[in-house]
């Protein structure tokens, strides 16, 4: 009896073993059914933390089920859940767990995903079933290309196949001041001249003025709530400088942005900010939540960085007056500067979509058939503008595409509730679509022209949109091969855990000499952890992309009035 | 000989709990002793494309770098500095605090206090850390207080000095665990036979001396063995705590190993490296720990060993 028993227990603690053992494997799309149109359902894995809050993973908002509708395709959507996006898709590469559609912009993962051969190279395919992505992108190919074998290995999304004043989202490095207070001190800029008079801009010498003005009226105010990694790009850019990710070039070389011959006057200027009492230190050391409250409050004037956190308070702000909002200005250092090179997505975007390299033929051909259609005009059209008489209208008159009262206001101020149950937004930054303009010169982007046109607030800060933004190439001459460039991405990371706080560190010193000094040392360190051999390594990755674009590498990022 | 037939015939006598520990040793072998062959990647220039065959043998490469770096020796400082602190002011808030509590006559009383003290160790460290960071910011309440009373006229920057960056983790440690620490030294207390005070009260002891002549020394066995055990984490010097109350002003007194091996190790894929750093610390804290006995052991009655 006890025998018998005991056994029991044993079989049933085995099974119970397996049952578990097999119950956690997980099935990765199911086996497609022949013909063109026909039902079949994708994986896709989004890989970036950045989007994962602007789409429902559910695969039922509207535009989603359109595009099901459309094309047969179901895609069964899974998000990384930590914001170390990089650490969580490194996981799932070492776990051989990887989706049939993969979503990647950026890191190491990235590059582990081609060099691991986990992803196939899509030009045969792009050349068989890609005729959409031909037609429009193919300017962009040199751009996508992988550096090591100069295959395509993902297609790139809002991919803007011409120059459109509808590319917009541009105050991460604008200076933002409450329009309010400068109507209040007479400010003679705030009526903006639509005709081409760069009103916009604002040199260091008016601002340093403004700011004493606001110090003397206004005692209880913050002049301006400096973020200092942020303020460093604002200040470099105001001097017309073109700054990528965190380089520049500069006499023949790249070199990083904390590094230039420009860094120690700038941290010098923004010190300058705190020693005249027009920035507190403390707002520079709280947290979010305390800088979001005292802006909202409407107790400070102006920003420096922190674009993410005035999205936030502008509707508070708003709320009961209009006016009571921040308005963005292009800082220059002096009128000389004609540009200020801002950044924003317009031609190259090698990040996006990749294609599971143990996928068969049958289904890579219908998952290549299905991000063609994206690039598409009609495919671009839902995915960027969502379902005609759901998230827009079609104006008769004019043909533009008029958002609806909900997409239009959610969508401006990104609210992730709008864009999630609408659809609208989120799936524009992870399909692969066309952004820009169409053929009768209407933006993709739903909110863009309309926006632009009818949002008084969007054309008052955008009004010298000729004169600033373009370019933010994500290539892969842009990362630092693992192979060829060891020492530089060694350096990379022993630089990078502590360079971005060492920054901030200096800008705050007690005084100028603190400041010249910390900055030396601070270069001493960066030069014993391999900066040279980082920066060879970025000269020449930046000299072969200028090439393969066929631009000069000291002036590589250009304006609309500058693009032919 | 006739021992060892005795121990063979009663292991197989009992041979169904040794198949019901089967299951649970192949899951110890399997999640605890298995995975530390990953630590091959500490010797490696490991690359996840290339798995732990294909990845370079680099030999103790990783290890100079470590101990190469320039930042390390900021980085042992701050370790060992905030670890010693939390051990010494945690061991003693410990003790004070379950001495206090055994002295409360009534019990009600007494299990509302030492339920009250659990609390914030049940806490989270991130909502321990905001309130820290609400509470001592230029216009938090503490600095309210201080400049109400007229005792300063501006805020006081506490969490922008750097050496009290070290007190302030100090004190969060010991008033989110003194109440859990308290708990084995409350139970030590408990244990010792009540007719040893009844003795010592019969005598003339007041409660002072009878704290100082009879807690305290039978006390320390149990702090000896707890000591010997936290000696080990004096290398790990903790990590949650820092990297949540981290701001670059006071970077060169927060940063500890752990956060710097998260930043270049997880945040920049360098795993070999972080590998290296964590075995590193592994075998300084298990040296620690063998002294640290032999210390107790040489000069104490108490020792684990």
């Amino acid at each position: 009896m006890k025998s018998r028993s005991f056994a029991i227990t044993l079989f049933l603690l085995l099974f119970s073993l397996v049952l578990v053992c097999s119950l956690s494997a997980t099935g990765k799309g199911e086996a497609a059914q022949a013909g063109p149109g026909a039902a079949e359902t994708f994986s896709l894995y989004v890989g970036d933390f950045w989007q994962t809050n602007y789409i429902d993973p559910s695969w039922t908002d509207p535009v989603a089920k359109e595009i099901t509708k459309r094309t047969g395709v179901t895609l069964n959507v899974s998000v990384v859940k930590a914001e170390d996006d990089d650490g969580e898709m490194n996981k799932q590469i070492a776990a051989g767990d990887l989706t049939d559609l993969i979503f990647k912009t950026y890191g190491s993962s990235k590059e582990a995903l081609v060099k691991g051969k986990y992803v196939k190279p899509l030009d045969a395919l792009i050349d068989k079933y890609g005729p959409n992505i031909k037609k429009y992108h193919s300017g962009t190919f040199s751009a996508w290309r992988n550096r090591s074998d100069n295959n395509i290995y993902c297609l790139g999304f809002w991919y803007f196949n011409k120059v459109s004043k509808y590319g917009l989202n541009l105050q991460v490095s604008t200076l933002q001041m409450r329009y309010d207070i400068l109507k209040e001190l007479g400010y003679e800029k705030l009526v903006r001249d639509k005709e081409g008079n760069r009103n916009s801009f604002i040199t260091m010498d008016e601002y340093m003025g403004l700011l004493d003005k606001v110090k003397a009226k206004y005692p209880d105010m913050t002049p301006v709530m400096v973020e200092p990694k942020t303020a460093l790009d604002i200040l470099l850019k105001s001097r017309g400088i073109q700054l990528w990710w965190d380089g520049l070039w500069e006499d023949g070389k790249f070199v990083r942005r904390d590094h230039s011959k420009l860094t120690e006057q700038v941290l010098t200027d923004i010190n300058s900010l705190y020693q005249k009492g027009y920035a507190a230190i403390g707002d520079t050391t709280a947290d979010d939540e305390s800088r979001k409250a005292r802006m909202a409050d409407g107790k400070v004037f102006s920003c420096l960085g922190y674009a993410n956190l005035i999205s936030d308070v502008q509707a508070t702000l708003a709320k009961e007056n209009d006016e009571k909002r921040y308005v963005m200005f292009y800082l220059t250092k002096d009128p000389s500067v004609k540009y200020v090179y801002m950044n924003g997505a317009w031609t190259d975007s090698a990040a996006g979509i990749h294609i599971n390299a143990k996928m068969d033929d049958a289904r890579t051909a219908r998952a290549m058939k299905f991000l063609d259609y994206c690039m598409s005009p009609e495919g671009s059209l839902l995915v960027c503008s969502g379902v005609e008489g759901i998230s827009y209208s079609k104006d008769p008159t004019t043909g533009w595409y008029k958002p609806t009262d909900e997409v239009f206001a959610g969508y401006r101020t990104w609210d992730a509730n709008v864009l999630r149950k609408t659809g609208v937004g989120g799936w524009t930054n992870i399909l692969p679509n066309i952004a820009g303009v169409d053929e009768k010169g209407n933006a993709w982007d739903i909110n863009a022209q309309y926006g632009f046109s009818q949002d008084k607030w969007v054309i008052y800060n955008n009004s010298d949109w000729k004169y600033f933004a373009f370019n933010w190439p994500i290539t892969p001459y842009s990362e630092l091969d693992s192979d060829t460039q060891a020492a530089a991405l060694d350096a990379s990371s022993k630089i990078s855990a502590y360079a971005p706080d060492r920054i901030v560190n200096i800008a705050l010193s007690k005084n100028v000499d603190t400041l010249q000094s910390e900055y030396s040392k601070f270069v001493a360190q960066m030069k014993t952890d391999g900066l040279d051999a980082f920066e060879t390594a970025w000269t020449d990755n930046w000299k072969a992309y200028a090439k393969s674009k066929g631009r000069a590498p000291e002036h590589f990022f250009m304006v609309v009035d500058e693009v032919k | 000989m006739r021992q060892r037939h005795g121990k063979a015939r009663l292991f197989l006598a009992q041979w169904r709990f040794q198949v019901v520990l089967v299951p649970v040793t192949i899951w110890a072998l399997l999640f605890f002793y298995l995975p530390t062959l990953g630590n091959i990647i500490a010797f490696q220039n490991y690359r996840l494309d290339k798995g732990y065959l294909g990845s370079s043998f680099v030999g103790l490469k990783q290890f100079a770098d470590f101990l190469e770096n320039q930042m390390t020796i900021v980085l042992l400082r701050n370790t060992l500095v905030m670890s010693m602190l939390g051990l010494a002011f945690g061991t003693l808030a410990a003790i004070v605090f379950a001495i206090l509590l055994n002295e409360i006559a009534r019990s009600s009383l007494k299990r509302i206090v030492q339920t009250l003290s659990y609390l914030p160790y049940f806490v989270s460290m991130a909502i321990c850390a905001n309130l820290f960071i609400q509470l001592l910011s230029r216009t938090g309440p503490v600095n309210g207080i201080l400049m109400g009373l007229g005792l300063y006229r501006e805020p006081v920057p506490f969490l922008e000095i750097g050496p009290l960056f070290w007190w302030i983790i100090t004190l969060q440690s010991v008033w989110k665990n003194v109440g859990w620490n308290a708990i084995i030294y409350i139970a030590a207390i408990t244990s010792i036979d009540p007719q040893i005070f009844e003795a010592a009260y019969v005598d003339g002891a007041g409660r002072t001396r009878r704290i100082w002549h009879i807690t305290l020394p039978l006390l320390l066995p149990t702090v000896a063995i707890l000591l010997i055990l936290n000696s080990g984490y004096l290398i790990m010097g903790g990590f949650e705590q820092q990297l949540l109350m981290f701001n670059p002003v006071v970077m060169d007194w927060a940063e500890v190993l752990q956060t710097y091996v998260y930043k270049r190790g997880i945040g920049h894929q360098q795993y070999s490296f972080a590998a290296a750093v964590n075995l590193f610390q592994s075998v300084i804290s298990v040296s620690i720990i063998l002294i640290v006995n032999r210390l107790f052991k040489q000069f104490t009655d108490s020792s684990i060993w």
